[in-house]
C-alpha cells in the first residue's frame, strides 16, 4: 500500500473510523509498521478526532441547559404513552423469552454434540494455524477475529485449497464469542489438507443489491491425527 | 510510503533479520526502534488500554527477534506482516485469557523497551486538545474547509458523500485534511513547547 493510495482513499480516517477492509487494513498496518512519517500522520489524525470530539462535546454542554429546558413539557405530556409503549414492549420480550427458553431446552436433548473450539488467527509469512483432524464424528467450531468494524450479520465459507472445493458455507453469523465470530461445522469434513476459511460481513438496513464488505481469509492446514 | 520506501522496506527488514540471525545485537536494537512505536500504537487500537498494549508489543517483539536469532523466519522482507501477526496472535491468546509465557527475555534492547511508557499525547487533556482545535478551526481560511473537517472526523460520513455534499472535488479534499494534519501537529508541537500544552497524568 503506497502513499498515493493512502492519500486517495482516505485510509488514515477510515481506519481511525474502522471502515477498512480486512485485507486494506492488514496492508495498512504493515505499511505503518516501519514507517515513522506514515505513523505520525495517523497518529496526528487520531489527535486531530480526539481534538474535535472535545470541541464538540464543549459546545453541546454549553447550549445543553436551555435546551433541557425547552424540552422537559414535551417530555412530561409525552410520558403515559411511554409508559404504555414500555408496558407493550416488556409483554412481547417475555413472551420471546419463554419461546427462546423452550427452544433452549431441545438443544439440551441427546442432539447435543460435543464440540471443540479453535481459534484461528491471520498470520502472514508463518503457517500458525495447523488443527488436528478430529477422529470422533463430533463439531468443530473455527473462532475468526472479524476486526474492528462490526457487522450485523457474516457469512463464513470454508474452501479446500488444492482444488477450490467449497466445503462448508453459513450465513447469519454474529460476533458473539468474545467479539469473534464462531463456524460450527461437522469435524468429519476437516479431513488432512489445507483450507481457508473466508469471512464476509453486511449490516440489516443494507439494500439486497449490495454486496458484503469481504473480511479476508484465514488459512488452516488440518494434520492427521496421531 | 510510496513504491521506492516500500522497496526500501523490504530490504531495511532483509538485512535486520539477516544481522539478527548472525548475532548483531545492535540489530535488535533497530529492529526494537523502527517497528516498536507501530507495534504499540496497533496494539493499542485493539486493547484500547496502552499498558496492556506496551506488555503485548514487548513479548511479540521477543517473540520475533528469537525468530529471526534461529535463522528460521521464511520471507525476512515481510517482517513487519510477520510481526503485526504475531502481536495480534498474543492479542487473540489474551482475549480468550490463556495464561501467557513468562517474558524471557536476554536481549538489551527488548529489556530497553520495557521502559518505554506511553506516547506523550495520550497524555493530554481532551480540552487541552479541544483548544488546539479551536485554533486550527479558526485558521481555515473558509467555513467550508471547516465543514470538511467536521463532516470527515465527526460524522465520520464516506468521502464521496462529504464532496457531494459541500461540493468539492477529491482532490480538494485530500488537500484540506493533508493540511489540517500538517497544521494541527505543528499546533500540538507548538503548544507543547510553550507549556500551553500542559501533560496531565
Amino acid at each position: 500500500m503506497n502513499r498515493q493510495y493512502i492519500r486517495d482513499n482516505q485510509v488514515v480516517e477510515r481506519y481511525l473510523q474502522g471502515r477498512l477492509t480486512a485485507d486494506e487494513q492488514a496492508a495498512f498496518e504493515e505499511a505503518y509498521l516501519g514507517d515513522a512519517e506514515l505513523l505520525q500522520e495517523l497518529k496526528t489524525a487520531d489527535l486531530l478526532r480526539r481534538g474535535l470530539e472535545a470541541h464538540d462535546a464543549a459546545q453541546r454542554r454549553e447550549q445543553r441547559p436551555s435546551a433541557a429546558a425547552r424540552s422537559a413539557p414535551v417530555r412530561s405530556a409525552a410520558a403515559p404513552r411511554y409508559a404504555l409503549a414500555a408496558s407493550l414492549v416488556a409483554g412481547i420480550a417475555l413472551s420471546f423469552s419463554s419461546y427462546l427458553f423452550l427452544e433452549n431446552r431441545e438443544l439440551r436433548s441427546e442432539n447435543f454434540a460435543p464440540a471443540r473450539i479453535l481459534p484461528l488467527v491471520a498470520v502472514r509469512g508463518d503457517s500458525a494455524n495447523s488443527i488436528e483432524a478430529a477422529a470422533t464424528n463430533d463439531r468443530t467450531v473455527l473462532l475468526l477475529d472479524p476486526g474492528f468494524t462490526p457487522y450485523d450479520r457474516y457469512r463464513a465459507t470454508v474452501v479446500r485449497r488444492t482444488d477450490g472445493a467449497e466445503l462448508f458455507s453459513l450465513d447469519g453469523l454474529t460476533s458473539s464469542y468474545e467479539g469473534q465470530v464462531g463456524v460450527s461445522m461437522p469435524s468429519r469434513l476437516l479431513t488432512p489438507g489445507d483450507y481457508e476459511v473466508a469471512l464476509a460481513g453486511r449490516m440489516r438496513d443494507w439494500p439486497e443489491q449490495r454486496a458484503s464488505d469481504d473480511l479476508g481469509t484465514t488459512a488452516f492446514t488440518v494434520t492427521a491425527p496421531r | 510510503m510510496d513504491d521506492q520506501s516500500e522497496q526500501n522496506e523490504h530490504e531495511i527488514a532483509a538485512d535486520l533479520a539477516r544481522q539478527i540471525g548472525q548475532g548483531v545485537r545492535a540489530a535488535e536494537e533497530v529492529l526494537v526502534a523502527r517497528y516498536g512505536p507501530g507495534l504499540h500504537y496497533l496494539l493499542k487500537q485493539r486493547t484500547r488500554d496502552s499498558e496492556l498494549a506496551l506488555d503485548i508489543r514487548q513479548d511479540a517483539l521477543r517473540v520475533v527477534i528469537e525468530k529471526l536469532r534461529s535463522g528460521t523466519l521464511e520471507e525476512p522482507e515481510r517482517l513487519a506482516g510477520y510481526l503485526r501477526g504475531i502481536a495480534l496472535k498474543l492479542w487473540g491468546a489474551q482475549r480468550r485469557k490463556e495464561v501467557r509465557r513468562a517474558t524471557t527475555a536476554d536481549s538489551d534492547a527488548i529489556e530497553a523497551i520495557a521502559d518505554d511508557r506511553a506516547d506523550p499525547e495520550e497524555r493530554l487533556s481532551e480540552e487541552q486538545l479541544g483548544h488546539a482545535v479551536r485554533e486550527l478551526l479558526a485558521e481555515l481560511s473558509t467555513p467550508r474547509d471547516r465543514d470538511i473537517l467536521t463532516r470527515v472526523y465527526l460524522l465520520e460520513e464516506e468521502k464521496e458523500a462529504v464532496c457531494a455534499a459541500l461540493e468539492v472535488d477529491s482532490l480538494h479534499l485530500n488537500r484540506v485534511l493533508f493540511r489540517a494534519k500538517q497544521r494541527f501537529r505543528e499546533l500540538v508541537e507548538r503548544a507543547k513547547q510553550h507549556g500551553e500544552l500542559r501533560l496531565v497524568r
